[in-house]
């Protein structure tokens, strides 16, 4: 593919293409997995390409990659012998049992990360694939396990424990934001590319914040002080991807009635594209209030196929709001300074102090 | 050298002794007047005052302690110490002020060996030493103060605890008791002596009855004020001494005794009897589980004429459902064990017997009604262990009937019908029979075919088919009869079903006529005539026969025979004439021949037989006659059924309607077919274009695969999931708004409880305006119920769908819980009352990424909307599913965009949106749904269950037996190539160029074969050249299909000139511009 990158789009771009090709890597990690009756099978381990953990650590989703792991146990966290049962009734609450009772347990996950950070939730199920001499063997790696009738808890085997030999990426617990310049007490957001996870950072001070891990993944950030809204995005764009995210945007439906599409950067490894959204409804809602209309700005991803289509594959804000009717929705501010974010160990700064 | 002096020794010896029991017994006396004084006091003290557990326990332990410390330092230590002479001669030297340490240096000297140096020494202090041991007086050695003061306190208190033992003996052991374990429930002496049964802790049966019975002994002749109260606390194992501790109630005296009952225990509890300053221990009531069906069987075995194989069904306490005559039998377990079992059924009464740990019981079922199984309870009462219904299930007669629409028809004799006549029946048929009933008679019936059906057990339905030729021999020339098919089954005693009637009205010699203008009408005429002499002198002879004794004796049967003899001539007559005229005609010929040999042998046999009658002798007669009569019905017969036959020859034959086909219906005109095909072809172009464009790269992604197929394989195909994924893909779908769903558990359910229900659209429906109901998140919320409890009633809209759901994405993503589903779905199921063309993008829902687990809020009405919802109560219900998507869990609903997870084991295509083939990001499930829906040809997902495998129905480009995906592309790939092929073999039909389709054919080839070796490039490559070609070959026809139309314009011989014109040979190396130049003539196409 052949286009022409603006000077000022170059850093954010590069900054894209590196996660990419970090993303891109093949997880292929040699590991054991341990059993809970007691089994091993050691080998090289590998998710579903292009597919990472999935975790539901109380109301955050945390997702990251195999090599952020440096182990992970599972552990029953409820169990219970259930029969099947069904209303026998339409429309009344009796239930009646029959057959015989069977084992149901749901797992947690407690993910150890290489600073010794522990994530413990709902890992979604996922699979794991065990490359070994005599060829590869799957591994479901389950959330909720449920037996046949008459079966024991002993007879549903999950994997205790998953270790790696290696260690794992190192991933820091927090990071620390220096961001000057953003006005009164900011509110400080970022969301990581590719799940596009929203993170809160905390502040520290006026211009130091504390971030949750993004696990890995780059961020974009925005600030809001007071109504001013301070989104780390490249002022230009590329009119062409503009153009084909504005036309895709038709297909999307969504709630949010009027859309307004205030950037859009391509990342060519990833076949992606991400365009900045300033989201706000202007019809009527079911909210009888003053206060009626919603707003948000948003981040859209975009998947793109070989014939250049693309796809609504992802999305979340940074901010949300709710006015009334006929109220301008704020104004964003686009920042440079923000979009070039650069990374000193665990520190992240602007680069401009 | 050794001094020994044994005179020394012998009396540091006896001093010893003394000394030692004079300690020993100054310490026991110590000891027993102040530790049994402590005692007493304690004993006292606690029947004077009740002391509480909280206090008895310190001070029983603090005087154990004290009482042992005691016992030791007074007692058993100087027990234990030994009375050396070294201790004895240190005592004596205190005692009695003996300087210089002399009687023990004595005693030391004794034991060692000295030189004679040192001899001289300890000789000397051994001989002072023994005489200052003379001087010992052994009686002032013992410690008689110490004796006296001890041994009086101890014998005091020794007596005081006689006087007490035996003054206050209940008193003694209830305190004693109380303090030995002060944490008991030993209750203080009253002024009553209480006598409970049960004494002790006790377990009685779930349900059973506990009798407690008390008996009251006064101890101070005190009269008991009131009646005993028995307390008790649910749920405990004990009740305080306390009369406010739990619920009381009065106990019931009777006679000396005072009873209770507690009645029908379910919970375990304790109870305590207080009975004036008196009460008891308290008494722990246990709860054993009373008895209960294990692995409960009904084991049915119908009767011998079903054919059917016995059947295990669920037993007890489940109906049981069976045919009249089965046997049927029990088998199950109870836990824990009974003594024996009885099944009460049919009103009778059946012993189980114990197998082995298992009760069985078989009976013959003959009624309806309830049964119990029951095991002896506590004491003489039976407990019910389940009860349940024998229910009789019909043996319905037979369905029988003719598979014809016509049912009044009007035949001719020689006509045969075709009919076929089908029967089913629900156990199995015995014979299905067609009778011929005549209209007039009930009793004229004749059995035109039976066809019976061994062995038993064939429901059917069989159908029959039978041709039914109209015979004069069992059909009367214009009667009227019913023709009844018959079937029966195998029940005992029961009456056959009857189908409806077909009725046939049998056309007369008269009736039958041949159509104006036939060639053949003059000869059928004369035929007619024939039939009509023959039947006269039919008639004629069946006249004599009838008279034949009366006409005998008047000798008048010559006369007679003269009669029927010149019928008989008539009727040869016109019979060489009709055969004459068919002869004469080509198409009359095949009825001249069977005519001719009718006449010249069967006719002229019967005018023999008639000239030969007067000649008969009398006794002869009646069986010459029934002879003739004989040979003239079987001429009429055949008479007639040649006359029907004719008249069914010549008739116009109808257009077999039933047969919904017309073979003699005019060729299609080429323009006809050619269009026809150009059609064909547009139709099959956009739909493969629409399943390939819609197949496309999507390259996010693939779904995981969470079957459990062999490890090795799908390990290695682990790579494949993602270019899986490159190639279904439904392009409009926003992937964004897709909620988290995890399907750790692919569940299955049945749907056994689907309702249908007819709603009358509301008549204001038209008039209702369109609706937008925008939700923000305000006003959004979840009830994530972890376990489905509530079941509301629910009924379908009778509006169509004019709502347009949007709903803000939450702020946050939720994690929904996955409650347990039940094993038996609910659904309801109506009318679509939605008109395809009326969902408009103004009553379209909008995508949300919402999802819940409803569980209260599920109910009253069936409507649609944008959340998903994982709880699985949604109905079909009658709304025509909008085209966002919807996740979440469910059983089959209408058919739409969804990625969430089918539960339901079924499907049997419930219609709804026409759904593109497209990739959902679920993954591949465990289970399998057995899918018979048959209006469903696309719809290909990415992920949930395998379908379309289970015999009863192809669903067609269905997911593949294992998550093989490439594999899975091949198959759908080979679909459309057969189809292609057949397309191809038309085209070639017509002399059409197919070219570009055959190109296709091999693209589609190659990507087959390149799905199969999981080259993903190749399939890439194929899948374009596939496309293109399918493109042109589009193209290509239509631009034939038009040049046909022009050539059939020009007229013959401007065709075969051109087409000559280019056979006569082209000068070598203008045949192409020749052959566009005669191409463009013969198309009519200027260039």
């Amino acid at each position: 593919m052949k286009f022409f990158l603006p000077t000022m789009l170059k850093p954010g771009l590069v900054l894209l293409l590196l996660c990419g090709l970090t993303a891109a890597r093949a997880q292929d990690r040699a590991g054991t997995i341990e059993f809970s009756d007691g089994t091993t099978l050691a080998g090289n381990l590998s998710l579903t390409p292009g597919s990472q953990f999935k975790l539901q650590a109380g109301p955050d989703v945390r997702v990251f990659g195999l090599d952020r792991v440096q182990e992970i146990r599972f552990a029953p966290e409820r169990e219970a012998m259930e029969r099947a049962w069904r209303f026998p009734n339409a429309g009344q609450t009796a239930k009646e049992y029959f057959g015989d009772p069977y084992p149901v347990r749901y797992l947690k996950a407690t993910v150890t990360l290489a600073d010794g950070e522990e994530l413990s939730g709902h890992l979604y199920t996922t699979v794991i694939y065990v490359t070994t001499d005599s060829g590869a063997q799957k591994v479901i790696l389950p959330a909720k396990q449920q037996g046949k009738e008459d079966e024991t808890f002993r007879a549903l085997v999950y994997p205790a424990r998953i270790s790696f030999d290696d260690s794992a990426t190192a991933t820091a617990g927090t990071v620390k934001l220096k961001l000057p310049g953003l006005g009164a007490a900011p509110e400080v957001v970022a969301l990581t590319r590719g799940g596009l996870v929203r993170l809160k950072a905390k502040p520290l001070d006026a211009a130091e914040f504390e971030l949750p891990s993004p696990l890995g993944q780059p961020v974009f950030l925005a600030a809001k002080s007071g109504s001013k809204i301070i989104v780390g995005w490249p002022k230009t764009a590329d009119r062409k991807v503009l153009a084909r995210v504005n036309a895709a945007l038709a297909n999307s439906e969504d709630f949010f009635d009027d859309r307004r599409i205030l950037g859009a950067v391509e990342d060519a490894t990833n076949s992606e594209i991400y365009s900045l959204v300033l989201a706000v409804r202007r019809g009527g809602t079911t909210l009888d209030e003053t206060r009626s209309q919603p707003w948000r700005i948003e981040i859209y991803r975009w998947k793109q196929d070989d014939q250049g289509q693309i796809m609504l594959a992802g999305r979340n804000y940074f901010f949300r709001g709710i006015d009334e009717k006929g109220e301008a929705p704020p104004a964003i501010e686009l920042s440079e300074i923000l979009w070039q974010i650069r990374q000193d160990g665990e520190v992240w700064t602007t680069g401009n102090e | 050298m050794n001094l020994a002096d044994d005179h020394l020794e012998k009396i540091l010896s006896a001093a010893g002794t003394r000394l030692k029991w004079s300690t020993l017994l100054a310490g026991l006396c110590w000891w027993l007047a102040v530790c049994l004084g402590l005692w007493l006091a304690l004993l006292v003290g606690d029947d004077w005052l009740s002391l509480p557990a909280g206090l008895r326990l310190p001070l029983a332990l603090g005087g154990a302690a004290f009482s042992g410390l005691h016992l030791f330092r007074k007692v058993l230590r100087p027990a234990w110490q030994k009375q050396t002479p070294e201790r004895t001669a240190l005592m004596l030297e205190q005692r009695y002020g003996i300087r210089e340490n002399l009687l023990i240096n004595a005693v030391q000297f004794q034991r060692q060996h000295l030189r004679p140096d040192e001899s001289i020494i300890a000789g000397k202090t051994i001989a002072v030493s023994g005489k200052l041991a003379e001087n010992v007086r052994f009686g002032e050695l013992w410690d008689w103060r110490a004796l006296r003061v001890w041994g009086g306190a101890a014998g005091a208190v020794v007596l005081l605890w006689l006087g007490f033992i035996a003054a206050f003996p209940r008193q003694f052991s209830a305190a004693a008791e109380r303090y030995a374990l002060p944490l008991g429930d030993t209750p203080p002496p009253g002024s009553f002596a209480l006598k409970l049964m049960p004494a002790s802790d006790v377990t009685v049966l779930e349900g059973g009855n506990l009798d407690v019975s008390l008996e009251v002994q006064s101890i101070a002749h005190k009269r008991l004020a009131n009646p005993p109260v028995i307390v008790w606390q649910d749920q405990a194992g004990f009740v305080p001494p306390i009369q406010s501790a739990g619920e009381g109630i009065v106990m019931t005296a009777d006679g000396k005794k005072f009873l209770h009952t507690f009645a029908g225990i379910q919970t375990p509890f304790a109870f305590r009897v207080f009975a004036g300053d008196s009460c008891t221990r308290s008494i722990e009531v246990k709860v054993a589980p009373s008895p209960r069906m294990k692995d409960a069987l009904f084991r049915v075995t119908p009767p011998a004429y079903t054919g059917l194989k016995p059947q295990t069904l669920p037993g007890p306490p489940a109906p049981a459902s069976v045919l009249p005559g089965s046997e049927l039998e029990i088998s199950f377990k109870a836990e824990p064990p009974v003594e024996s079992a009885e099944w009460y059924v049919n009103d009778t009464t059946v012993e189980c017997k114990n197998r082995g740990g298992v009760w069985e019981a078989a009976t013959t079922v003959t009624n309806a009604g309830t049964y119990e199984i029951s095991a002896p309870g506590a004491g003489e009462q039976r407990l019910t262990l389940a009860r349940g219904d024998v229910q009789l299930l019909p043996d319905n007669p037979p369905d029988v009937d003719f598979v014809t629409d016509d049912r009044n028809r009007v035949v001719q004799f020689g006509q045969t019908l075709t009919l076929t006549v089908s029967a089913s029946d629900d156990f199995g048929l015995a014979d299905v029979s067609v009778i011929a009933q005549s209209a007039e008679d009930d009793s004229d019936t004749t059995l035109v075919k039976r066809w019976t059906y061994v062995p038993p057990g064939n429901p059917g339905p069989e159908r029959e088919n039978f041709s039914l030729t109209i015979d004069p021999a069992v059909f009367d020339s214009g009667a009227t009869y019913y023709l009844e098919a018959q079937a029966n089954d195998f029940r005992p005693g029961g009456e056959p079903a009857r189908s409806r009637p077909i009725v046939l009205r049998v056309k007369s010699a008269a009736d039958l006529a041949l159509a104006d203008g036939d060639v053949l009408g003059p000869a059928f005429d004369e035929l007619q005539k024939t039939a009509a002499a023959q039947e006269k002198s039919a008639r004629l002879t069946g006249n004599l026969k009838t008279y034949l004794g009366d006409l005998a004796g008047r000798d008048a049967v010559a006369n007679q025979a003269g009669a029927i003899e010149e019928g008989q001539d008539d009727a040869i007559s016109h019979g060489r004439q009709a055969a004459a005229l068919f002869a004469g005609q080509p198409e009359g010929q095949i009825f001249s021949a069977p005519l001719s040999a009718l006449v010249d042998h069967d006719m002229a046999r019967a005018q023999d037989n008639l000239r030969a009658l007067p000649d008969v002798a009398k006794s002869d007669l009646p069986a010459q006659v029934a002879g003739i009569e004989s040979q003239q019905d079987e001429i009429l017969e055949q008479l007639l059924s040649l006359l029907g036959r004719i008249a069914d020859a010549r008739s116009d034959k109808l257009t077999p309607v039933a047969a919904g086909a017309n073979p003699d219906q005019p060729p299609a005109t080429p323009t006809d077919q050619q269009q026809q095909l150009l059609d064909q072809m547009k139709d099959f172009v956009a739909d493969q274009e629409r399943i390939l464009e819609k197949s496309r790269t999507l390259a996010d992604k693939g779904p995981e695969d969470l079957t459990q197929g062999p490890e090795d394989v799908l390990g290695e195909l682990s790579s494949d999931e993602d270019q899986w994924a490159k190639f279904l893909n439904e392009k409009l779908t926003d992937f964004s708004k897709l909620p988290q769903q995890d399907f750790a558990d692919a569940s299955l359910a049945q749907e056994l409880d689907s309702v249908y229900e007819e709603v009358q659209e509301a008549t204001n429906a038209l008039a209702q305006k369109n609706m937008a109901l925008a939700v923000p998140d305000e006003q959004s919320g979840l009830e994530n119920a972890q376990q489905l409890v509530n079941n509301l009633e629910r009924w379908l809209p009778d509006t169509p769908d004019n709502i347009k759901w949007s709903m803000e994405e939450p702020e946050t993503p939720a994690d929904i819980a996955m409650a347990d589903l039940p094993k038996e779905l609910e659904d309801i199921v109506g009318d679509l009352i939605d008109k395809e063309d009326a969902m408009t993008p103004d009553v379209e829902d909008v995508t949300s990424s919402w999802m819940d687990s409803a569980d209260k809020g599920v109910g009253w009405s069936a409507g649609d909307g944008p959340i998903s919802d994982m709880s699985a109560k949604g109905v079909t219900g009658n709304l025509l599913p909008n085209q966002n998507e919807i996740g979440g869990r469910s059983g089959e609903g209408r058919n739409g965009r969804s990625h969430g997870q089918m539960v339901s084991d079924s499907a049997e295509g419930k219609g709804g949106q026409e759904t593109p083939t497209r990739l959902d990001p679920e993954p591949f499930e465990q289970g399998s749904v057995n899918d018979s829906a048959k209006d469903d040809p696309g719809g290909v997902t990415g992920g949930g269950k395998l379908s379309g495998f289970a015999g009863e129905g192809l669903r067609g480009p269905a997911a593949p037996p294992s998550s093989q995906a490439m594999p899975r592309l091949a198959q759908q790939q080979a679909k459309i190539r057969q189809q292609a092929e057949a397309l191809a073999l038309q085209l070639r039909h017509y002399h059409l160029s197919s070219g570009e389709l055959e190109t296709s054919m091999n693209a589609m080839q190659e990507l087959e074969t390149a799905a199969r070796k999981n080259d993903g490039l190749g399939v890439r490559r194929a899948f374009s050249q596939a496309v293109n070609a399918l493109d042109e070959a589009k193209q290509t026809v239509d631009r034939q299909v038009t040049a046909r139309n022009e050539q059939d314009k020009l007229p013959p011989w401007m065709r075969e000139e051109i087409r000559t014109g280019v056979e006569d040979g082209i000068p070598t190396g203008y045949e192409e511009m020749a052959g566009e130049y005669f191409r463009a003539l013969a198309e009519g196409n200027t260039k």
